[in-house]
């Protein structure tokens, strides 16, 4: 029955629960499960501004309630109920700082036609007078057709009750349902009209915190410490006609320049100086020609792959996406790609750790024909000074210098040597002694961290900084395991998106690429000690920069725990620093939630920056000669 | 039909509220300047509950308090009223003023409004009209409201909202039903401010 009651329904106007006492007792928050409803899908919408907005970026890893309801709604047990409700959240969260910090409220409107953005700043307008704290953001779209997905992927029915004569809308029906949804953007609880009570909803968010504790994870707004920082999609519903993606259009990058200079020349807390080669020196004019260059994807043989293509500025200038990078055409690397965060301080670079430098570094990419696929450095150095918007520029950055195998690896070293990130939680209680900024589970892990786990006898915490690494190469067995492993195990295959096939590895092989080998260092030096050795990578950020390994085998840092806990891939190569640590769940969530808590302050402004470049595409401003 | 709205159940049912509700705990200080609004539109005439004609214009300089309804309404309109009714109480009278616009026009004869509004605060105004009259101010205001017939008589569907005027006569927020007095006292005296900060710039 829809909760769309009228006067005349009720007769004399029952009010709904929402409106009184609560009549019962409810559980203790936290001893009950809220088991995930499926994903709260992304869409675009209309702000109190008129801009256009996502609802993932309302989702912002903060607890959401939402509810759809409209400004001519008359059902008093409808909208007027959740607007109640929402009120008395709104009035709780002012002197209830984990509530004001870990909910955000969000109205998006069933009437697109009646219900502007000025409409819909009206309420928002009355509501800045209802206490400063806690956010409640009230959305609209820009006609029916934009609202129909959204309703249709939230199950949210609506009818439109329309004058035959004259076509106006004369009211709008709809079953009351409000959405809880948690920091993962999974839809948790949906309410009724019979169940629209703010004690029960103060309830179920209290659940979810201690959910997020237990996990051991840092508060909501903490633990992403990044706003922009996300896989585009996660392909989840990918199969349904109503999938929405949720990758963010060029058009929506809107960037904002950032002093990429100064961040390295006094690097943030947590950090020492930069090593600076002493015949690059860092300039502005270098780092804006390497930011340049960087983004452009004109150099690729075929006009299409930037080097941000692999490092994605919003997945941690890494790939959240793909286990192993994807270069032009489609063509498959062996590896995953790796941060660029802080990559100054690296002193090998590669996953086998084959090279020393930024400068030379440049060159595997841009030459390998699965990545870049340039034919040759002479190939790249034309293309480029043939480029008008390039005129000048390099001669200018390195002192009246032309393009040049080594003034184009100085100038994309500047950029990327700029990237640094620190000032995290961990820096601020442990370099700032801050006792506040690091929460309890994320301080037992660290104990853990450089205690009974022994990470830190490889990512090394020093006394005033910290890189997380001790720039060497390892062998964790995992490299040993995928080349020795489970030969006969089937492939599973996508055929068509949501269907899948498992293939005989027999099969297998006589249609596909065989899979290629990969035995890290061993590669580089061909000493058979130093098969499956790969560098220990920084730590920093890394909750944005999943996957995880050489070979992104693992998506969670929860996974990557429990395999270092149970002792890596035990065989004769197995570096003696690794071995079974007897972690309890309890304590792995521990050092899941340091882990966490390793993420620097200034990353959406370096993701702005990125946003702030010019993409080199080659359908403007090319220049280039026939 | 009673003749009178069950004052009774108006009175259980705002007790009911009054008890329940938290109310807004902090004060606001207000820093955010409230963009210019296009104003509502043209002024409007109505009847007034004492019978004499109602210009919009005499509003000019004081913060409104707007609210629809009816007469007859069980409990949308008497809880909002009341909330309406202690805010103007805690309210200076020459800084504000509350405005009820009948949608029921037919029933809401002036002598009914008379009563009804009185009983919320003796500030309060009510305003009734045409049938085109009201729809036409009801348009302005972005309102719709229908009529339900129940049985051998009939009841109105209208939303819930309380629109707050600047002393422009300009649309400044909108507080949705369920709004505290707490909150609408806080509400106009924010919106008084802004206004004066903005006359101010001149």
């Amino acid at each position: 029955m829809p909760a769309h009651v009228t006067h005349a329904d009720t007769g004399s106007g029952i009010l709904a629960l929402g409106y009184g006492p609560l009549e019962y007792e409810l559980p203790e928050p936290g001893s009950y499960g809220l088991p995930p409803l499926g994903a709260a899908r992304d869409a675009q919408v209309l702000d109190e501004e008129n801009r256009r907005i996502r609802l993932h970026d309302l989702y912002d890893g903060r607890i959401v309630l939402l509810n759809f309801m409209f400004s001519r709604c008359s059902d008093i047990n409808g909208c007027p109920l959740s607007s109640y409700v929402f009120n008395r959240l709104k009035s709780t969260m002012q002197d209830d700082p984990e509530l004001e910090a870990g909910l955000r409220l969000v109205s998006l409107s069933l009437d697109p036609e009646r219900d502007t953005p000025e409409v819909m700043k009206l309420y928002g307008n009355n509501f800045r007078f209802a206490g400063t704290r806690g956010d409640w953001d009230f959305v609209t779209t820009d006609s029916e057709e934009t609202l129909k997905p959204i309703l249709d992927a939230y199950g949210q029915d609506m009818q439109k009750l329309v004058d035959a004569k004259t076509g106006e809308t004369l009211d709008i029906s709809h079953l009351l349902k409000v959405f809880l949804i948690d920091p993962d953007r999974k839809i948790r609880n949906i309410y009724s009209v019979s169940f629209l009570h703010a004690d029960l909803l103060l309830n179920d968010i209290r659940s979810l915190f201690l959910e997020a504790d237990g996990k051991g994870a840092v508060p909501a707004l903490a633990r992403s410490g990044s706003v922009l920082s996300r896989p585009g999609d996660d392909k989840e519903g990918y199969e349904s006609e109503d999938y929405v993606t949720d990758s963010l259009a060029l058009t929506d990058r809107k960037g904002e320049g950032f002093d990429l200079l100064g961040l390295a020349e006094s690097p943030p807390l947590g950090l020492p100086p930069i090593p600076e080669p002493p015949d690059n020196i860092l300039s502005r004019e270098k780092i804006e020609l390497g930011r340049k260059l960087f983004y452009d994807r004109r150099l690729s043989i075929n006009d299409t792959f930037s080097c941000a293509m692999c490092h994605i500025p919003e997945q941690g200038f890494s790939n959240n996406e793909m286990a192993t990078a994807v270069g032009v055409e489609g063509r498959s690397v062996r590896r995953n790609a790796p941060t660029l965060y802080n990559v100054a301080y690296m002193e090998k670079l590669f996953h086998d750790g084959r090279e020393e430098n930024l400068e030379q570094q440049i060159w595997a990419p841009f030459l390998a024909r699965n990545e870049m696929a340039n034919p040759s450095v002479g190939y790249l150095l034309g293309k480029i000074r043939s480029f008008a918007d390039y005129e000048g520029m390099f001669e200018e950055a390195f002192d009246g210098r032309p393009i040049g195998m080594e003034t184009l690896g100085m100038a994309i070293a500047s950029y990327e040597r700029t990237l640094l990130s620190a000032n995290s939680p961990f820096d601020r209680w442990f370099y700032g002694k801050d006792e506040t900024a690091l929460d309890d589970a994320a301080r037992r892990g660290f104990s853990l961290f450089t205690g009974k786990a022994g990470c830190s006898s490889c990512h090394l915490v020093n006394r005033d900084h910290a890189l997380f690494t001790d720039h060497r190469l390892h062998n964790a067995g995992l490299g040993f395991e995928n080349s020795i492993g489970d030969a006969f195990k089937p492939s599973r295959v996508t055929l068509a998106p949501g269907v899948f096939l498992d293939v005989d590895p027999e099969v297998m092989a006589s249609v596909g690429e065989k899979p290629p080998g990969d035995v890290g260092l061993y590669e580089i030096t061909e000493d058979p000690a130093d098969r499956w050795k790969f560098r220990t990578p920084t730590l920093r950020n890394v909750a944005l920069t999943a996957p995880y390994m050489h070979n992104g085998q693992f998506s969670t840092l929860e996974e990557v725990v429990e395999f270092y806990n149970r002792g890596g891939v035990d065989h004769e190569l197995l570096s003696p620093l690794i071995r079974p640590l007897g972690l309890d769940a309890g304590e792995q969530e521990d050092l899941v939630a340091f882990l966490h808590a390793l993420t620097g302050d200034n990353v959406d402004a370096l993701v702005l920056d990125a946003f702030a470049a010019p993409v080199g595409d080659p359908g403007q401003n090319s220049g280039r000669d026939p | 039909m009673n003749a009178r709205p069950g004052s009774r159940l108006i009175h259980c049912l705002v007790g009911a509220l009054l008890l329940t509700s938290p109310g807004l705990l902090l004060s606001a200080p207000v820093n955010a300047k409230a963009e210019s609004l296009p104003s509502a539109g043209d002024s409007f005439t109505l009847t007034a509950h004492d019978g004499s004609r109602f210009e919009s214009d005499r509003l000019k300089g004081k913060i409104v308090l707007l609210y629809f309804g009816f007469t007859s309404c069980p409990d949308v309109c008497p809880l909002e009223l009341s909330n309406i009714g202690r805010a103007l109480h805690a309210l200076p009278d020459d800084q504000v003023t509350g405005l009820f616009v009948t949608i029921d026009p037919s029933r809401d004869t002036v002598e009914r409004l008379a009563s009804y509004v009185t009983f919320f605060h003796p500030d309060l105004i009510g305003l009734t009209g045409t049938e085109e009259e009201i729809r036409e101010v009801a348009n302005q205001y972005n309102i719709s409201y229908r009529r339900i017939e129940q049985g051998t008589s009939y009841t109105m569907e209208h939303p819930a909202n309380v629109y707050v005027l600047d002393p422009e006569g300009t649309i400044r927020a909108m507080a949705p039903f369920g709004s505290t007095s707490e909150h609408l006292v806080r509400l106009v005296r924010g919106i008084a401010a802004d206004s004066a900060a903005m006359s101010g710039q001149d």
